[in-house]
């Protein structure tokens, strides 16, 4: 089925994507993938938690993490497996659960690895998981899944899951349909599927996977060394970022200087797993112009080069200045303009980059760190459920009090499993 | 000990206000710079008050039956003994006859110098007005009097547990670096690990109570980090900055890092497996068990100020399993109590001692967490929050 390369790691993340996206909507084939991911999202929650009371945490799992009423202790006996929680126990009672997620090791691969170990995934997960892992570099034509070596029929229950479950949607284009993952291609997604429809999905891919390595980086300079950090590219994927850069997607920041003219910088899908509030645009845009600012400090600069971007967008953030320098004012002109800082005149030609520290600049200033220094997993959490198992029953009532009742949809069962029962009903019960 | 009723006063007074505190503590000098060390004098209670910046202030308690001394040459005796023990704050309490108070002049002096003079009669007084109301009389945990028939019981029973009671009464007290102090009591729990035996109580008593010593040193030290690192999350960036700070200094740290380096080159290595040896000696340069100590640092930076209630918490629970003191139901915090499971076992796993007693420590507090979120106690109780300034006691209930 060609998941030879489907680590632990890989596993348990998108096996939590999976999870997070179809919210209350469950069904009946995954079992596995659904602790695993479950077991994810809890670690997530409780790293830095209080000893908590079992019938607390559970309150916490159904009602603000969408986890079903009977997938709580199984999550949890995966955490306990892997050292994560330790459970106090009366019999098969569990009385409280203290929490001791690690920090620093990786989280995703020691459960992924049990659950894999364990033996207990089924084809049909390992499909998910398959389709899930191709669909988070790119979109891919419907006919790719066909290709993975499964069964049509798996394939097609599969594609009706995922697609129930909201972790999946399909764009038509160029007379093919198109599927791709809501989580990783949260924008544009009409344009995402015209452009995999042109010129298909491996490339749109190779690019994808290459510009989110290397964010911000200057289209002038990819296409006169026709490479991406280090890596070149053949004339169909550079057609493919000039795509990108001009087509329906993100408009590309763009520097005006005197020594290197106009130039645009391209940008991959934004790292995390989340699709960002239209809110927040305006945010994630000074993200891109900062981070444009200091790739043209680190790949088109006049004299002094910038040697890590990630170092320099860091010291912004703590001590809230960048020293002067004679390139700063063409350099950081557009990061000012957006008001995200200010030019400081220091001598004759000289300017600081002082930060104008409001929270909106705060976010765009760490979503420029993530998407210079990109590479880890994103996963988001409920800030609901951290406050919750720190505070205790008295606040998840508060926010139950604002809640609606758990309602959990059920994805319809398959033809197949509806007929055998039928048949048995028919002929089995008296 | 005609002094003891102060001293258990005194003792009192400081736990009840969440101060960690011990009695009768020696003070010696090596004689002539030779081996072997002279008792010079004692300190009657010793006390370390939490600060606001997630520090320990050193509070000294002076008790005197004695009714001529003078006051004023006391508080200067105190005086000299708080600037030998770098403490903020020293509090002299002095037995006097009726028609013979202290004089007003003498507690000016002792104040100027930082001492607060206080006749025996008097102390009721004072002790409800920082506690108000009702003092620190009928608080229900350990006394001065309980520790001491504690320590006398292991000390008594066990001879060969002398070298960690030693460091538990006095030569940790004087430790003023916060992370020198977690490196020689893990090797000094070690030491004994052959002698432990997990179903005694006061075995478990005691592992606890080095626990607790250990968790004062280890408060001061995640303050001390969490200044510089608040929450990092990158492994690397915390270990490097921690393993300098544990060893006094990155220049220190290279210079120990190249003496291990070279004692195990020393001892006969070489090829692959010198390479092997020191690339381990690499990775576990720090404290023993170095994942589990940066899961704990981390785990405490969570919540810094928390820190400071452990040792208060462990040492009640040593109590309680020494059974010195009444196993009685308490509000814990299940944010404190989490903590002190994974210091104790910290302490248990670094220093090698059995794992059946690893099991026992994490069951005693295991067993108090199902007990308090049974009587379904509110995580946030009322003393969370205002260490240093509180007028309850930390994380036990003030029987009044």
């Amino acid at each position: 089925m060609g998941n030879k390369k489907i680590t632990g790691q890989d596993l348990a993340v998108r096996a939590h994507d999976i999870v997070v996206c179809m919210e209350r909507t469950r069904a009946s084939e995954y079992e596995a993938l659904s602790t695993l991911g479950n077991a994810v999202r809890l670690a997530l929650h409780l790293r830095g938690a209080p000893i908590i009371e079992y019938g607390l945490l559970k309150e916490v799992g159904v009602h603000i993490l969408s986890l079903g009423m009977g997938e709580v202790r199984p999550a949890l006996e995966l955490l306990a497996e892997a050292e994560m929680v330790r459970l106090n126990t009366e019999g098969k009672t569990i009385k409280t659960i203290l929490p001791n997620v690690p920090y620093f090791d990786d989280l995703y691969g020691k459960l992924g690895d049990l659950t894999q170990a364990g033996g207990s995934i089924t084809e049909m997960e390992q499909l998910t998981i398959v389709l899930a892992q191709r669909l988070a570099t790119s979109p891919v034509a419907r006919d790719h899944a066909f290709a993975l070596g499964a069964e049509k029929k798996l394939v097609e229950r599969t594609l009706e899951i995922a697609h129930d479950g909201g972790f999946l949607i399909t764009h038509r284009a160029r007379g093919k349909d198109i599927i791709m993952s809501p989580t990783y291609f949260p924008e544009n997604p009409r344009d995402f599927a015209e452009l995999v429809a042109a010129k298909g999905s491996s490339v749109v891919g190779r690019v994808l996977d290459l510009l989110r390595k290397a964010q911000g980086f200057p289209l002038a300079v990819i296409e006169m060394t026709k490479e991406i950090g280090g890596t070149k590219l053949n004339d169909v994927e550079l057609a493919v970022l000039r795509a990108l850069a001009t087509g329906g997607f993100t408009p590309p920041p763009a520097i005006q200087t005197t020594h290197a003219g106009t130039n645009f910088f391209v940008f991959g899908p934004r790292p995390g797993a989340a699709k960002l509030p239209p809110y927040k645009r305006q945010i994630y845009e000074r993200a891109m112009a900062l981070v444009a600012s200091v790739r043209q400090g680190q790949l088109l600069p006049a004299q002094f080069k910038i040697r890590s971007p990630w170092a320099i967008l860091n010291k912004l953030k703590q001590q809230g200045f960048i020293r002067s320098n004679s390139e700063a004012w063409e350099q950081y002109r557009q990061v000012a303009t957006m008001g995200i800082a200010r030019l400081q005149p220091i001598g004759s030609d000289r300017h600081r980059l002082v930060l104008v520290d409001t929270p909106e600049n705060q976010e765009a200033l760490d979503m420029a760190i993530s998407l210079v220094n990109d590479g880890g997993v994103h996963a988001s959490v409920e800030d609901d459920a951290v406050v919750a198992f720190r505070q205790g029953h008295a606040y998840v009532e508060s926010i139950l009090g604002r809640k609606k009742l758990v309602n959990q949809p059920i994805v319809p069962m398959s033809a197949e499993a509806k007929h055998e029962i039928d048949t048995m009903l028919l002929t089995v019960l008296p | 000990m005609r002094d003891a009723g102060q001293k258990d006063l005194l003792y009192r007074h400081f736990r009840a206000q969440g101060w960690f505190a011990m009695v009768e503590v020696p003070i010696t000098e090596r004689r002539g710079g030779g081996e072997r060390e002279k008792l010079v004098t004692d300190i009657d209670v010793l006390a370390l008050r939490p600060t606001q910046d997630l520090g320990w202030d050193v509070v000294i308690g002076d008790c005197k039956t004695k009714k001529g001394e003078s006051p004023a040459n006391r508080a200067l005796w105190v005086r000299a003994l708080m600037d030998h023990m770098r403490a903020t704050r020293g509090y002299l309490l002095l037995r006097r006859e009726k028609q013979q108070p202290i004089e007003r002049d003498h507690k000016m002096f002792a104040e100027g110098h930082g001492v607060t003079l206080l006749e025996e009669d008097e102390f009721a007084a004072f002790d409800r007005a920082l506690l108000y109301p009702a003092g620190s009389s009928r608080t229900p945990f350990e006394t001065a009097a309980t520790l001491r028939s504690f320590y006398e019981d292991v000390g008594g029973r066990f001879p060969r547990l002398a070298p960690l009671l030693r460091s538990l009464t006095h030569t940790a007290w004087m430790e003023p670096d916060p992370f020198a102090l977690m490196r020689r009591l893990v090797g000094v729990v070690g030491g004994i690990h052959a002698e432990v035996d997990p179903t005694h109580h006061l075995h478990v008593g005691i592992i606890l109570e080095a626990s607790a010593v250990f968790g004062v040193a280890l408060a001061a030290g995640v303050g001390r980090i969490f200044h510089q690192f608040l929450g990092e999350n990158d492994r690397s960036t915390l270990e490097d900055g921690l393993r300098a700070v544990v060893w006094g200094g990155r220049e220190r740290y290279e210079g120990m890092k190249s003496l291990r380096a070279f004692m195990l080159k020393s001892q006969g290595g070489s090829g692959p497996d010198l390479r092997a040896a020191l690339g381990d000696a690499e990775e576990d340069f720090g404290l023993p068990n170095w994942g589990t100590f940066m899961q704990l640092v981390r785990s405490g930076m969570e919540a810094p100020r928390l820190m400071f209630r452990i040792p208060h918490m462990l040492r009640v629970i040593a109590m309680e399993e020494a059974q010195v003191l009444p196993r009685l139901p308490r509000p814990w915090n299940p944010m404190v109590l989490k903590l002190a499971v994974l210091t104790a076992e910290y302490v248990s796993v670094a220093a090698k001692l059995p794992k059946d007693m690893t099991s026992r420590l994490v069951a005693a507090l295991s067993d108090r967490a199902a007990e308090a979120t049974r009587r379904g106690v509110p995580a946030r109780d009322a003393s969370q929050g205002d260490v240093g300034q509180v007028s309850l006691p930390l994380d036990e209930p003030t029987g009044r």
